[in-house]
């Protein structure tokens, strides 16, 4: 497998010995670092910001920087826990109990961390929606998850179905503005000022929800990935042993908080420890980017190899320009961070990147880079100390080295998923015999480093979703001119993966160059600007078996110059 | 053909009682009604079609070809499966849908082996079908009703069953 090896980047790093501390690690000896009360129930706002904000030295350290445009607005530990507790009564105050949802659909904004520890205080599960969220998926979340509330702005209000919100008793507002367009609208302008700053949290069982995420699958609806309080163990763990976080980190995530590693990683998880979180709400630019990790002095830097490949593209004269001397790690997490990105990382960082690897569903890094270990540049790592995983094959049997197969974790890790938002079936989907399936392919080497080989050929990731076939194709076959569609993975162009659609025209439409480049356009109107269909191919049928099943396989090995399998199985 | 007096009927895991049956042209809007309230549609290698003209053709033509197998919820059909028989190859492709709502209860057990028994009579040697290779749950299905995989597809993979 990858001979080359980079050198430890940190002997020194919390998690010294790996081999020693993953036989010998009990997630019992984190544990008793949190805080339980005497029923042995929780809240993650305890051990988050209470107890930090209760000592009179660490109560002044900056919690959350935020920087949106140039203003930072820094909140201390002392006034996060004020601030959150006066949303908490807010909430109170408006009826929310233990169980409501909140839906929290905003621009990056401090709000959306003070609302998330609100939320957390009584028990409301909270769940953040990108703000670039579609209309159709967003009605169908509001539909699945029937919130008691809706935190936005009103530049956001549009976006929200009529029939969707009948339900919602309550449409919170930043700003003094109502837009009139539902009759529950509040708007918060001096509203929260007014509430107290003490709050009594409620105690939960572990296992009680604290947030709700939707993520893409390949097929079907967006699923509601469920977390509960109990996660916090995992988060401590891994900020700990993965990111290197200690009280006097300056952690800064560049995800959205509507992406699990940005509500996980950008929150939770360095308050956990003590740690300062950075955010930063302005949209990707080079100089924005490096900026931010001078002026914050971040030291803990959590991105990704798609951040990386802009900054990479941006040019090599950029970064000469800023001071990074207190970045001491960098992590990356999203895509499988590629050698190319791994070498101009470490040549223009002081620190080489540690490729890390997990899902919304396992709610912590499950496969890491550690700083203390060598890292294989363009493997996920090893997994982290009370993880166990496999290499599967498609009847759950374990595969030998070397050998392609589906990444399986064993369950039972604290921040597993709880749940499928009202879904038990697609719940149970995910486990096969005391296994979590990830769906994710990939390759162990002899050393016990994990390779990523994607999910299958056919399936695209665009920003934090994956989106396969059947999503394309339904957007494909909107188009007036199309019967049907058919789309297959081509394979990498640049790096990129694109895909090709076999589309069958509606009598009456001609195929042509201009009816490929309308679908082509429709398709990144009506489903995402990042599409990579890069070609269409018209064709007469597209190849099926005598009861009518598609198969993409055909048409794959057709591509590749590959036989087609047998003839006598498809429809005349 | 079975008349609604010759219906075979269970009970699910739940306990909830269901009627299965062959059945015919005469099932046709019911099945309609089926297939229209289905979701999500076109997830399962295209199938059931998601417009509304191909899909009721589709539903025709299985009538039409095949050997069809109903499992009522009262007067609605909530599972539907269908045996498209090969008479030159002696064997017959298999596909089965069970409305959301009844998953995971026992209908597709039922199903198919109302289907696998009528292969039986009709004299086939095999029944095979395909089925996408991350699709755990119908996997399962076939695999408990004997099926096998034949191929190592990245996709679709095909499973048969040999009578």
């Amino acid at each position: 497998m990858i001979k080359t090896r980079i050198p430890p980047q940190n002997p020194q790093a919390n998690l010294r010995e790996y081999y020693k501390t993953y036989r010998t690690f009990a997630w019992s000896d984190f544990e008793m670092e949190l805080t339980r009360s005497d029923s042995g129930k929780v809240n993650i706002v305890n051990d988050a910001v209470d107890r930090w904000a209760a000592h009179p030295e660490k109560q002044k350290q900056p919690a959350l920087v935020f920087e949106r445009g140039g203003k930072v607005r820094t909140f201390t530990y002392l006034d996060l826990k004020e601030q959150s507790c006066r949303w908490a009564n807010l909430l109170v105050e408006k009826g929310f109990e233990t169980g409501d949802r909140l839906f929290i659909f905003l621009s990056p904004c401090p709000e959306i961390y003070l609302s998330m520890l609100a939320c957390a205080r009584l028990g409301v599960i909270f769940s953040v929606i990108f703000p670039t969220q579609g209309f159709d998926e967003l009605e169908w979340m509001l539909s699945n998850a029937e919130p008691r509330g809706v935190l936005t702005d009103p530049d956001l209000v549009e976006r929200l179905s009529q029939d969707a919100m009948k339900g919602v008793d309550h449409i919170f507002l930043t700003g003094d503005v109502i837009t009139g367009q539902f009759a529950q609208e509040i708007p918060l302008a001096g509203v929260i000022e007014r509430m107290p700053t003490g709050f009594t949290n409620r105690a939960f069982p572990g296992e009680t929800p604290l947030f709700l995420l939707y993520t893409s699958g390949s097929t079907g609806p967006p699923k509601g990935v469920v977390h509960a309080h109990g996660d916090m163990l995992g988060y401590v763990m891994t900020a700990r042993y993965v990111l290197d976080l200690n009280s006097d980190s300056v952690l800064w995530t560049d995800g959205d908080p509507a992406w699990v590693t940005g509500t996980v990683y950008g929150a939770f998880a360095p308050w956990l420890i003590g740690a300062t979180s950075v955010v930063q709400g302005a949209p990707f630019s080079a100089s924005t980017w490096y900026r931010t990790l001078e002026r914050h002095q971040v030291s803990v830097w959590y991105t990704t190899p798609a951040t990386l490949r802009r900054l990479m593209e941006a040019g090599d004269d950029l970064p000469r320009r800023y001071d990074f001397s207190r970045l001491r790690h960098v992590a990356t997490v999203g895509d499988t961070l590629i050698p190319d990105l791994f070498f101009w990382a470490r040549e223009h960082f002081p620190r080489a990147p540690h490729d890390t690897w997990w899902m919304t569903e396992t709610g912590m890094i499950c496969i890491a880079n550690f700083p203390s270990e060598p890292i294989k540049p363009g493997s996920m790592g090893k997994p982290v100390p009370g993880i166990e995983a496999a290499v599967v094959d498609r009847d759950g049997n374990s595969l030998p080295i070397l050998t392609l197969g589906e990444l399986a974790l064993k369950t039972g890790w604290p921040s597993m998923l709880r749940g499928i938002w009202r879904d038990e079936e697609r719940y149970a989907d995910y486990f096969l015999d005391g296994w979590f399936l990830t769906g994710d392919m990939v390759i162990k080497d002899e050393d016990g480093y994990y390779y990523h080989q994607g999910r299958n050929d056919d399936l695209i990731k665009i920003e934090q979703k994956f989106l396969g076939p059947y999503e394309i194709e339904q957007v494909i076959r909107l188009h007036p001119s199309v019967t049907e569609a058919a789309v297959i993975g081509k394979g990498a162009s640049k790096g990129k993966p694109t895909v090709k659609a076999f589309v069958k025209v509606n009598p009456g439409f001609v195929p042509s160059a201009r009816l490929s480049h309308e679908i082509r356009a429709f398709v990144k109107a009506n489903l995402h600007t990042d599409i990579p269909l890069t070609e269409i191919e018209f064709i007469e049928e597209l190849p099926k078996t005598r009861s009518g099943k598609m198969l993409r396989r055909v048409l794959r090995a057709r591509e590749l110059g590959l036989p087609t399998g047998d003839p006598s199985k498809l429809r005349e | 053909m079975m008349s609604p007096d010759n219906r075979i009927q269970f009970v699910d895991k739940k306990g909830v009682t269901f009627e299965a049956e062959e059945c015919g042209q005469e099932h046709y809007d019911a099945l309609k009604q089926m297939y229209d309230e289905f979701y999500p549609k076109g997830e399962s290698q295209g199938l059931p079609p998601p417009g509304e003209h191909d899909r009721h053709r589709w539903i025709e033509r299985l009538l039409r070809l095949a050997r069809n197998f109903v499992i009522w919820s009262g007067d609605k059909v909530v599972g539907h499966s269908a045996l498209i028989p090969d008479p030159e190859e002696r064997d017959g492709e298999y596909i089965i849908f069970v409305s959301r709502p009844c998953r995971q209860r026992g209908l597709g057990t039922a199903l198919t082996r109302m289907a696998v028994e009528r292969a039986r009579s009709m004299g086939l040697v095999r029944i095979w079908l395909t089925v996408e290779s991350y699709n755990f749950r119908a996997i399962k299905l076939y695999r408990k009703t004997g099926f096998v995989f034949t191929d190592q597809g990245e996709r679709e993979r095909t499973m048969v069953l040999i009578l």
